[in-house]
């Protein structure tokens, strides 16, 4: 019975988060799963069990200072602690530090650490640790994912064992997300010396779990922290985790880890193809859940080449693509078509600017392209000034669900005379053919953690890096600036609300939609919980006998 | 030419081909676009911050001297260095990963030998009747079967609807049998069809009418005319087909999930991972040589023509 | 022969396939039956060829083309295929992937034929030096065995049909060259040439028409097989995302996407499985067929 009430809770949430252009602020998802949780007597809760996890690539290290990548970010959260926690949300809430408290000018904060935290091989995790911790972080430079968002700080420093004080040289409003993210997770200042450069290999953390044994192409084992009693403040169960074990298995093939889901080899995995998710929306034994990893897919452009170096073709691009449809066709409604650039469960996306986005419209696309000096021809296609037919390019990776997006673009593209050849290529070739400017338009996928993204994509400083759109607005600029050392929230929404309304004008990027991606778990689990950007908690799962 | 000479001739080819393999696969590897940095620093990183990157590993230097530096310390020291990506040593990584790629190359072979034989040796000896043509068309079949498709059917059947068998991962004899049974198929059909024909052409041969005809018992005109001279060229296809299974089950090992050789190279030459790809090819040329060797030898046991043009 | 073994066991393979090869015929002869493999094969790859040309016109739709709300319609009367996950005729991206597949798998044969041929027979004609400084050659290129060497050129040129095509040909080169230059090997001490020789006739013109026409049986044979195997490589390749790109509808590429939906779809993988079955199994039994029956030729 119990089990109907959460799945119609999830539903609920489920189809609310569906509805195109409706979710304003996100669907805590955290909340539901919780409910049943909570009302179950403490008793009840039988201790032990495995829970499996497939992994689509193999983690490259353990250590959250090695190289980035998927399989590591999702191991993360188990070994390693941070100093505050994240929920889905994006609400900071005590973790490792019971409080903080922020200087008025911004330029530093004081963290107030738990007392009696011990890293897994005994050492205590003190401020001296995060200290340690931080500053190996800050010395790997640019190889560091969190290479940005430390880049404003001045000093980390540990007064005594519990306080933590971080300075500042400018107010950083990038600073909490940088340091909730899997990747700046504390490991031991000890074993960090002992183990030396292997330590990716067998990681000490201070996390509800402890690296057992990692059988490479196989599996990477973690059993339970016995001594484990500083969990987010967020969760009942702040103290050990119930199960033993915790393994992840290695799958890399998407397909595949549906089918090992079910043949019962594996009982939790990420999914985002509509293919695997209409497979096990069938199967009683998978609970669907909602994560948001704050991702939005967009048509991006070279605003450097033409023909989108005219703003007038962007806009007609915008009038002759029907988002909805390709939700509906390419991802069989998996997702929720988006007009801003920035994704709806990130703070600073102003829902009411809903109203300039540009409905489909195939007359107007016509008249902008005429305008931008195209002549139609007798066979719908367009001429531009300088001869050259209106013809573009398409880069797309081969990951799902691109090949099916692209497509469904081509078609509509055709529609209003523009004729898209699609160019498939493999991840890391469209990173670098993008960099380089070498393309004129492409599909891509962000998950960031914080509207600042819009400054690592779109600002002239970062033109040659991530800002492959080759786009440059010195308004912009002064915006995003301003905005990533505002730490007035709402004074930092307006501003992302002026860079929104300057970005849906001139579209550097036409966004497409905000994906709905799934953690699929076995319905024998509960108590699981779902952080920010999809990061998971065990802390409180159980198997049901 | 004695033995000995030969096995030193055999030695001297190898090593060549294990310097030529691995300066190929350096060098296309080194014109290939982007390099190991795109893995190891972030999206995020200015050309100038790779360049760092690559100057501190030593990507920077020409590729020859690279080269040069690698097989110093392959042929002196027999460090295959470490793994760019997550710094684990070459050595350990392949030599897990060969353990696991062996055992399942090992199993399909003995499976696809055992099938293959059988089928072959029925379809010879009812050859002309309704048994051979059916044999034949089920090696055909086999033969022109795509092992993903045949993987993927068989994950759904025994994994999904009957819950007989594991579909991923390695670790017990269950885990065996659904990526064997992919990869015998074929093999075993490229067997059997092998078997058929040289039985037949054994058959026919004139020492074994002679055999019969001056009434050497049945069963051993078979075990020593006609089995022995038909398995000759059967071995030799055994030999290639295992070598064609270990370096080649790559397909097989992505679908299953089999932490295989295969896989690792795969993933190691789309990541540019030099020191593991580099390992891997010469792990195969290796490989190879061995497998040429002792199929040589079985057949000089064999052969005894072999045996006497030595002398 | 046993000089032969001596250098190369796995070599020695493919001047015994002639001998099978003589010996099925024989069994053949004794038989007086019409080769079944011989037609059945003719047929599957007719077909295949009929459908790969006239593609256009046994289809109803575009194979690009999306139709709403067709998504995942069962094979029947409108779509006899079935549609895919977005809604287009998956019999028409059937039969125009015949043509990416054949072109593939040919393109890739020619690839490996013609140097494979060429060095061939110069290699077992002229002998000496030459053949020596050919044969070490090969034996380098074989040195990064199996696919190894296509996937480094794959990793070095991207994954696409083309470069699949590419990379399986260039890999394959060494096995035309075996056969081919043991075969002229052994044409070449048969009496018509030896006569051509003595009457002073030309290197080039007995490479040209003697030995050619006379290789042409099992050069035949040989590119029928491969064409064969070369289907299976490169639909596994674009199977695993290292052949053909989607949209293309590459029969590996669409088997692909078929596994996402076997259980509500099983036709999106069943009929691209089914015709590079069909295809692959032409060409073996079209190969096979056409070995005995030369060989008959050959025998009488």
């Amino acid at each position: 019975m119990k089990k109907y009430l959460w799945f119609l809770l999830v539903v609920l949430i489920l189809s609310g988060c569906a509805a195109p252009l409706a979710p304003v602020t996100p669907a805590p998802t955290a909340e539901p799963v919780s409910e049943p949780t909570a009302a179950e007597p403490t008793a009840a809760i039988p201790l032990g069990g495995t829970v499996t996890r497939a992994l689509t690539s193999e983690p490259t290290s353990l250590d959250p200072h090695g190289p980035i990548g998927s399989g590591q970010s999702v191991i993360f959260p188990f070994l390693f602690d941070t100093l505050v926690y994240r929920q889905a949300d994006n609400t900071y809430h005590p973790y490792l530090a019971e409080s903080w408290t922020v200087a008025d000018d911004g330029l530093s904060v004081e963290f107030k650490l738990k007392p009696g935290i011990t890293f897994h091989d005994g050492s205590p995790l003190n401020a001296e640790a995060v200290q340690f911790t931080y500053q190996r972080l800050m010395d790997l430079g640019t190889k560091s994912p969190l290479a940005s968002g430390f880049a404003s700080v001045a000093a980390v420093e540990a007064p005594d064992d519990l306080t933590l004080r971080v300075t500042f040289t400018q107010p950083s409003s990038i600073f909490f997300s940088t340091i909730s993210t899997p990747y700046a997770g504390i490991i031991s200042p000890d074993a960090a010396a002992a183990i030396g450069e292997n330590f990716g290999q067998t990681p000490v953390g201070s996390g509800p779990f402890k690296f057992d044994t990692w059988v490479p192409g196989e599996t990477v084992t973690l059993v339970r922290n016995e001594d484990y009693a500083w969990g987010p403040a967020v969760l009942e169960n702040q103290g050990a985790a119930y199960l033993d074990q915790v393994i992840f298995k290695i799958v890399p093939d998407a397909a595949m880890q549906a089918t090992a889901f079910l043949s019962g080899e594996v009982d939790i995995l990420f999914i985002n193809s509509p293919g695997q998710i209409a497979r096990l929306k069938e199967d009683p034994a998978a609970q669907m859940i909602e994560t948001t990893l704050n991702s939005l897919i967009y048509l991006g452009f070279n605003t450097q080449k033409p023909p989108f170096d005219n703003v007038l073709v962007r806009q007609a691009f915008a009038y002759a693509i029907d988002k909805q449809e390709l939700v509906d066709v390419a991802l069989a409604g998996t997702g929720a078509a988006a007009f801003s650039p920035l994704a709806p469960t990130l703070p600073g996306f102003d829902a009411s600017l809903a109203s300039l986005e540009r409905v489909t419209d195939l007359t107007k696309a016509a008249e902008l392209l005429t305008e931008a000096g195209y002549a139609v021809q007798a066979d719908g296609s367009w001429l531009g000034s300088d001869g050259q037919p209106l013809a573009v390019e398409l880069i797309i990776s081969t990951r799902a669900p691109n090949e099916a997006l692209a497509t469904v673009l081509q078609e509509q593209l055709k529609k209003a005379g523009i004729e898209v050849t699609i160019r498939a290529l493999e991840a890391a070739a469209v990173s670098e053919t993008t960099t380089a400017g070498d393309y004129q338009a492409m599909l891509w996928r962000y998950d960031w953690n914080d509207a600042d993204v819009l400054n690592v994509y779109l600002s002239t400083s970062r033109i040659g890096r991530t800002n492959r759109s080759g786009y440059s607005n010195p308004q912009l600029d002064e915006l995003l600036e301003q905005a990533s050392h505002e730490l007035d929230q709402t004074v930092r929404d307006r501003l992302y609300s002026q860079a929104q309304v300057i970005l849906i004008d001139e579209l550097p990027w036409i966004p497409l939609y905000t994906p709905i991606d799934f953690i699929v778990m076995r319905t024998s689990i509960e108590g699981a919980k779902i952080g920010s950007m999809g990061r998971m908690l065990l802390n409180e799962a159980y198997v049901k006998p | 030419m004695t033995f000995a000479k030969r096995l030193f001739r055999r030695a001297a080819g190898g090593l060549a081909a294990l310097l030529v393999a691995s300066f190929l696969a350096f060098m296309i590897l080194e014109a290939s676009p982007g390099d190991v940095t795109d893995i190891l620093v972030g999206d995020s990183a200015t050309q100038a911050e790779k360049d760092a990157v690559r100057q501190e590993m030593g990507l920077d230097r020409p590729v020859i001297p690279r080269y040069f530096e690698f097989m110093e310390n392959l042929l002196l020291h027999g460090d295959l260095g470490r793994s760019a990506v997550n710094n684990r040593p070459v050595t350990e990584l392949i030599a897990q990963r060969f353990v696991n790629t062996f055992l399942l190359a090992i199993s399909a072979t003995l499976l696809a030998l055992v099938v293959g034989v059988q089928f072959g040796l029925h379809a010879a000896l009812h050859s002309r009747t309704w048994l051979d043509t059916l044999l034949s068309v089920a090696m055909a079949a086999g033969l022109s079967t795509p092992v993903f498709g045949l993987a993927i059917l068989l994950t759904q059947v025994f994994s999904v609807q009957l819950g007989w068998l594991p579909a991923i991962g390695a670790g017990s004899i269950r885990h065996f049998v659904l990526p064997v049974l992919s990869l015998a198929v074929p093999t075993a059909a490229v067997i059997a069809r092998l078997t058929r024909s040289s039985l037949l052409e054994t058959l026919q041969m004139q020492y074994v009418t002679t055999a019969h005809g001056k009434g050497v018992p049945r069963n051993l005109v078979w075990r020593r005319h006609i089995l022995r001279n038909s398995l000759v060229p059967v071995i030799s296809l055994v030999g290639v087909q295992f070598g064609h299974l270990l370096a080649g089950a790559f397909i097989v090992e992505t679908i299953f999930a089999w932490p295989g050789l295969g896989r690792l190279t795969v993933q190691a030459i789309f990541d540019q991972d030099y020191p593991v790809v580099l390992g891997s090819v010469i792990l195969a040329v290796v490989i190879f040589q061995v497998l040429n060797l002792i199929v040589d030898l079985i057949h000089s046991l064999l052969d005894p023509r072999i045996r006497t043009a030595e002398a | 022969m046993a000089q032969e073994l001596d250098s190369r066991p796995l070599v020695d393979l493919l001047p015994r396939v002639r001998k099978w090869a003589d010996a099925q015929s024989f069994t053949q002869r004794l038989n007086k039956k019409q080769p079944f493999n011989l037609v059945a094969g003719a047929g599957l790859v007719t077909l295949m060829l009929l459908i790969a040309t006239f593609a256009p016109l046994l289809t109803r739709f575009e194979p690009d083309t999306i139709f709403r709300g067709a998504q995942l319609t069962a094979p029947g009367g409108q779509f006899w295929f079935g549609a895919d996950a977005l809604g287009r005729d998956l019999f028409s991206r059937v039969a125009f992937g015949t043509r990416y597949a054949l072109g593939m798998s040919i393109g890739a044969m020619l690839v490996s034929a013609i140097p494979g041929i060429l060095l061939g027979v110069v290699s077992g004609y002229r002998g000496g030096w030459v053949d020596n400084l050919i044969s070490r050659f090969i034996e380098v290129w074989l040195s990064l065995p199996g696919l190894l060497l296509a996937l480094l050129l794959i990793a070095r040129l991207g994954p696409s049909l083309t470069t699949t095509a590419l990379a399986l040909g260039l890999s394959g080169i060494p096995g035309f060259f075996r056969v081919v230059r043991a075969e002229t090997r052994s044409l070449a001490k048969t009496p018509f040439i030896e006569a051509a020789e003595s009457i002073g006739a030309r290197k080039r013109r007995i490479i040209v028409c003697h030995l050619l026409p006379n290789l042409s049986s099992t050069i035949i044979v040989l590119c029928s097989l491969r064409i064969g195997t070369y289907l299976l490589a490169g639909s596994g390749l674009s199977f695993i995302g290292l052949g053909a790109q989607p949209p293309l509808p590459e029969w590996g590429t669409l088997l692909s996407a078929g596994k996402d939906y076997f259980q509500q779809a099983w036709w999106l993988g069943f009929f691209p499985g089914l015709a590079i079955l069909c295809t692959v199994l032409g060409f073996n039994l079209l190969g096979d067929g056409l070995r005995d029956k030369f060989c008959r030729q050959s025998v009488e």
